[in-house]
């Protein structure tokens, strides 16, 4: 039943066309059942937020003249919403906040780029600027050493991105919804997969808000509460640890604003609101005075502390950590003057 | 308190993709360069434009070692002519340690470098010399073992007089950097790769099919199995921090053992597929080796390229079994450790190697007495020494995998049932899935062991061949590879 081709490699005789016509008639159909299904579950099609997405955003804040860039963890990302900042500045923001990551980290990228020049916003949440922690620090690595074949891929893929709402690297892979199967573990081996599906949304500009089912599913809400308790539980640092000291971020920090002002920038810095076990850990771990008063004392910049400000509390942060979308809208509409202000002093 | 903000719906990042086969560059890449290679155009004008889109795969990861590529043509392409013209012995021996010194010299530099700096520190220190040099910071180019050989391969066909070197530089140049094979085999002979450019090749609509399904199994292997199923319990394993009970160690292990597997083999099918849907023919690279009955019959069914090229160019040469069974068990020894170094620049690597070596030594010793079990024992055996070669060659891969000797040995203990104050690793989601594959593995290595793939497909329904095809290309779509590199582009 088989014939070779003139050289080494033997070709199985077989009806190509036939199982060639199937297999794509099924791989159509299924794929199609796949995307439906994640559609009807919320999904819809969206950016695939990766290393080299945000590298292109980075890219677009050193071409740009006198942009508005924003720096920060993910309150800086679901918070401020671009579109609302745009209509109120006539710049649309180019956003290059990181989740679970340092907003110094942002703001010392473009304070080190000699072909940078522009404002900067700056989120402050305290347990990552005054740790340096850096969730999402690859990007950086990754914008350093982008390939040509990496560049070409991301192009590639964002028409596709924006077709189909089952291309989710962060949330839809077959093998990252098999470890949801609940099941039991044995003692000391943590669930695989501690996380919630997902959280936001973001387009092709990185403008980013909380994804509807967080606001309006009770229980996916609580799952996400949950989650946050068992997430700051497990980061409590041992009783007897000492506070983590401010002192080198803010050194840094004043020589990464005095780099942006000489090329003709500034920077303003904001502390986003949270709520409940989150802004209690924060206050405890955290307290103000010790970390975001010294560093507004000593950094030659302006700063808008939410609770400085009546117009920036009594928002929904429906898992205590970021606001909704109508709350960000409310925010960003809120904290626009407020920046300007504190730009202009 | 070590803060982190936003932990859920957001896990590690994946890498983009370089051109890696699993990535959407080389699909586009791929469809470019097909559609080319059909144009009625001159045969010439076609190799041209495959060996600058092979520049251009290359170059996509690291433009400046193309040159590297450049040099090892160059200097193979005239030694080897001026090896085929030489008169004197003293003179081929001259050109033949010009081509090895400068293809060993570019690996020895980029892959060993820093190694035997390290190396020579702990020597000097171990004498009271403390001696600190500056961290060399020296960047692997992909792919260079791979390519090294072949064009070594090429030099030493010419100079052991099995080959005639080829009057096309474009035929030469496309030898060494033809795409499919370049950054991770299979290690190609010059004599078969070579000949297949001297006439205009074009892949018939049933090659071309066969090539897609070939490359849709390969990149199954790698993206679904590999990266899906088990690389996560392998890293778990192997990234432990304290010691892991036996269950999780020999999870870990396994789970390694089919992550290579699917990983490599997943490559060479890939690789074969592509050339195949371009005309030409590469060998095969794997014959489901974890239904081997041996360690001969293991070196015969794993990286089967590479297997040949030591043993044509480095075991024979040094006297094979021709000069008695002790320079046999040295001969066999020594490939052995160079095989293991030329995976990495590690010292396990070359205990790996040296296990290996062992074992086939070993096997050497008990056939001269009891014979070779894959020919004179009766099935029931056959399958006991099958196992036994199974398990023995779980433990290389410890070795193989680990970072460092202390994991390793940490590991060992473990699956021997020696760890003392183990932490369970695996969470019960990854252990099913290494079971699961382990067990399908097995099973299928084990029917394939005397058959083709291409035999069993030939065999199949059309609609069966239809609905598996289908199967794994959905999963492949729907597993969204994380465009993770394959493992053995680091080597």
């Amino acid at each position: 039943m088989m014939h070779t081709d003139g050289t080494d490699r033997t070709i199985p005789t077989l009806a190509y066309a036939r199982a060639g016509a199937l297999m794509l008639l099924l791989v159509v159909v299924a794929i199609g059942a796949w995307e439906i299904n994640w559609r009807a579950r919320g999904y819809n099609p969206m950016v695939a937020d990766s290393p080299a997405f945000w590298a292109i955003q980075r890219r677009a804040a050193t071409a740009a003249e006198d942009p508005v860039v924003i720096v920060g963890s993910s309150r800086a990302l679901f918070d401020i919403n671009l579109e609302v900042w745009e209509r109120l500045d006539g710049r649309r923001p180019i956003q290059l906040s990181l989740e679970g990551t340092s907003g110094l980290l942002g703001l010392k990228h473009l304070a080190e780029d000699p072909e940078f020049s522009g404002t900067v916003i700056v989120g402050v949440t305290p347990p990552l600027y005054f740790t340096g922690f850096a969730f999402r620090g690859n990007v950086f690595e990754h914008y350093e050493s982008e390939t040509p074949s990496e560049w070409v891929g991301k192009q590639l893929s964002m028409p596709l991105e924006s077709v189909f709402a089952f291309i989710e690297f962060e949330n839809l892979p077959l093998f990252e919804l098999l470890q949801d199967i609940p099941m039991p573990n044995r003692a000391g081996v943590n669930p695989p997969h501690m996380e919630i599906r997902k959280l936001s949304e973001s387009d092709f500009s990185r403008n980013t808000w909380m994804w509807p089912h967080v606001e309006e599913d009770s229980t996916y809400r609580e799952g996400s509460r949950a989650i946050w308790l068992h997430t700051l539980e497990q980061m409590a640092p041992p009783p007897g640890t000492p506070p983590a000291d401010p002192e080198p971020m803010i050194e840094e920090t004043i020589a990464h604003v005095a780099a942006i002002r000489e090329r003709g920038g500034d920077v303003v810095f904001i502390r986003a609101p949270s709520a409940g076990p989150w802004r209690e850990v924060e206050a405890g771990g955290f307290p103000r005075e010790k970390y975001w008063d010294l560093l507004m004392q000593r950094v030659d910049a302006g700063g808008v502390h939410f609770e400085d400000h009546p117009e920036l509390m009594g928002l929904d942060l429906p898992e205590w950590s970021h606001l909704s979308r109508d709350s960000a809208v409310r925010y960003t509409e809120a904290i626009h003057p407020l920046i300007r202000e504190a730009l202009w002093r | 308190m070590p803060g982190h903000e936003c932990t859920f719906g957001y896990p590690n990042h994946p890498p983009e993709p370089a051109v890696l086969f699993n990535s959407l560059t080389f699909v586009a890449f791929f469809a470019i360069v097909l559609a080319f290679h059909n144009l009625p155009v001159a045969w010439r004008t076609k190799k041209i434009f495959l060996l600058l889109a092979s520049y251009v795969f290359y170059a996509a990861w690291s433009p400046p070692f193309v040159l590297l590529l450049w040099l090892s043509t160059l200097v193979d392409w005239h030694v080897a002519k001026a090896l085929f013209r030489a008169s004197t012995q003293t003179r081929r021996r001259l050109l033949l340690f010009v081509s090895v010194a400068v293809n060993l010299g570019v690996l020895g530099y980029f892959k060993y470098g820093g190694f035997l700096l390290e190396n020579f520190v702990a020597l000097m220190a171990l004498i009271g010399v403390d001696y600190q040099p500056a961290a060399p910071s020296i960047i692997l180019p992909v792919g260079i073992s791979f390519y090294t050989f072949q064009t070594m391969a090429y030099t030493m066909d010419v100079y052991l007089r099995r080959a005639e070197p080829t009057r096309s530089v474009l035929d030469f140049a496309l030898f060494v950097t033809f795409f499919p094979q370049l950054v991770a085999g299979p290690i190609v002979r010059p004599t078969h790769l070579i000949p297949q450019f001297a006439k205009p090749r074009r892949a018939s609509a049933q090659q071309l099919l066969w090539g897609l399904g070939l490359m849709t199994l390969g990149l199954f292997q790698k993206v679904v199995v590999a990266d899906g199923m088990l690389a996560h319990a392998s890293d778990t394993v192997f990234g432990a921090t304290g010691a892991v009970p036996f269950i999780d160690a020999w999870l870990g292990t396994l789970a390694f053992a089919g992550q290579i597997f699917s990983d490599f083999a997943g490559y060479s099918t890939t690789a074969i597929g592509a050339a195949l849907c371009l005309g030409f023919s590469l060998p095969n690279n794997f014959r489901f080796p974890y239904a081997a009955i041996g360690f001969s019959d293991f070196w015969r069914r794993w990286h089967i390229s590479l297997s040949t090229w030591l043993r044509d160019y480095l075991y024979i040469p040094l006297g094979g079994n021709r000069k008695g069974p002790a320079r046999t068990y040295v001969n066999l020894m020594i490939t052995m450790l160079l095989g293991g170094l030329w995976h990495g620049a590690a010292w396990t690597f070359i205990v790996w190697g040296g296990l290996h070596g062992l074992y086939l030594m070993a096997e050497r010793f008990l056939q001269r007495r009891f014979g070779d079990p894959e020919r004179t024992t009766g099935l029931a055996h056959q399958i006991f020494v099958g196992i036994v070669t199974y398990f023995l060659v779980q433990i290389t891969w410890v070795f193989f995998r680990a970072p460092d000797f202390t994991t390793a040995w940490s590991l060992i203990t473990s699956m021997f049932g020696f760890a003392s104050g183990a932490t369970p690793v695996l969470a019960t989601v990854h252990m099913i899935q290494v079971v699961v594959v382990t067990v399908s593995m097995l099973a299928v290595h084990a029917y394939m062991r005397s058959r083709t793939l291409e035999e069993v497909v030939g065999r199949a329904h059309w609609a069966v061949v239809g609905v598996v095809w289908a199967a794994m290309l959905f999963a492949l779509v729907i597993t969204q590879g994380s465009g993770s590199s394959f493992i053995y582009f680091q080597f």
